[in-house]
């Protein structure tokens, strides 16, 4: 699924002081590092090890993954909803590669 | 694993009243917390694999250089279609299921490889077509060529039976 792109829903708008929900979606093999393949070899870790959202360029959310999370990683989270603005999702690979998405929020 | 996930999405087809009452959706036999997965397309991870489906319908492949696209136009035009597999196919000379018609279109309509079985194209075109179906009842043929052949149907008296 490494092919698949971020996905996140936020709802368009809501009222000052609201209580709204992110949630977001990556398609990402989340390759553990502990796997063999046929010929015994092991297989690299290759993880998104974490993951950042900010809001208007303030950080809001922020996680270290690790190697048990599993593929294609669901997340969501909660935030009061205090001005209009703008959502930057951003989850770093392994291989130094950052996967970005963003979405809009209008309060009022 | 995965697999399972692209099915689970499809057990969605099929929600919708059946005329027969005793035939009943898997999808009603679901805990609420695993239908509410199901029903949220965001939340659903067997949409990552539509996605890759989508992707791979329009994508041109093979000598031929067609897409499934090519012949068969816009997707939504296959609504309905996933809903009568399997089904017997007279150029495979057998009942066939939607991986195996999508191999056969590979093969013959585009002259590209069949596609690995368990692979994510295989699986993410095959999500995608029964997406085009989704909330509609299944209406697999069983008659005709596509009947039981006179063997099957035995398993049970096989299983049941004691060895001699």
């Amino acid at each position: 699924m490494t092919q698949s792109t971020a996905r996140v829903k936020v709802p368009a708008t809501a009222a000052k002081g609201e209580i709204v929900e992110i949630k977001t979606t990556i398609g990402h093999d989340m390759e553990s590092g502990q796997r063999k393949d046929k010929d015994g070899n092991p297989i690299p870790r290759k993880i998104i090890n974490k993951f950042l959202c900010t809001f208007n360029g303030k950080e809001i959310f922020r996680s270290d993954w690790y190697p048990a999370i599993s593929a294609n990683p669901y997340l969501s989270f909660f935030m009061r909803a205090t001005e209009t603005g703008r959502f930057e999702f951003a989850w770093t690979d392994d291989d130094g590669s950052v996967a970005k998405a963003t979405a809009d929020i209008t309060v009022g | 694993m995965k697999r399972i996930l692209a099915v689970a999405l499809l057990v969605s087809i099929g929600i919708s009243a059946h005329a027969d009452p005793a035939k009943r959706s898997g999808y009603s036999y679901a805990e609420p917390e695993t239908r509410s997965i199901q029903d949220d397309d965001f939340a659903n991870p067997g949409m990552l694999w539509v996605e890759t489906g989508e992707k791979a319908w329009a994508t041109a492949d093979g000598e031929s250089g067609k897409s499934c696209q090519s012949c068969h136009g816009a997707a939504d035009g296959m609504k309905g279609v996933a809903t009568h597999y399997p089904k017997f196919a007279a150029s495979a000379g057998k009942v066939i299921d939607m991986e195996q018609r999508i191999n056969l279109c590979r093969e013959n309509g585009m002259k590209a490889k069949p596609y690995k079985w368990e692979s994510q194209e295989l699986l993410g075109l095959t999500a995608f077509l029964k997406m085009q179906s989704r909330g509609m009842p299944v209406s697999v043929s069983i008659d005709g060529p596509a009947a039981p052949l006179p063997c099957q149907g035995q398993g049970r008296v096989l299983s049941a039976a004691r060895p001699a």
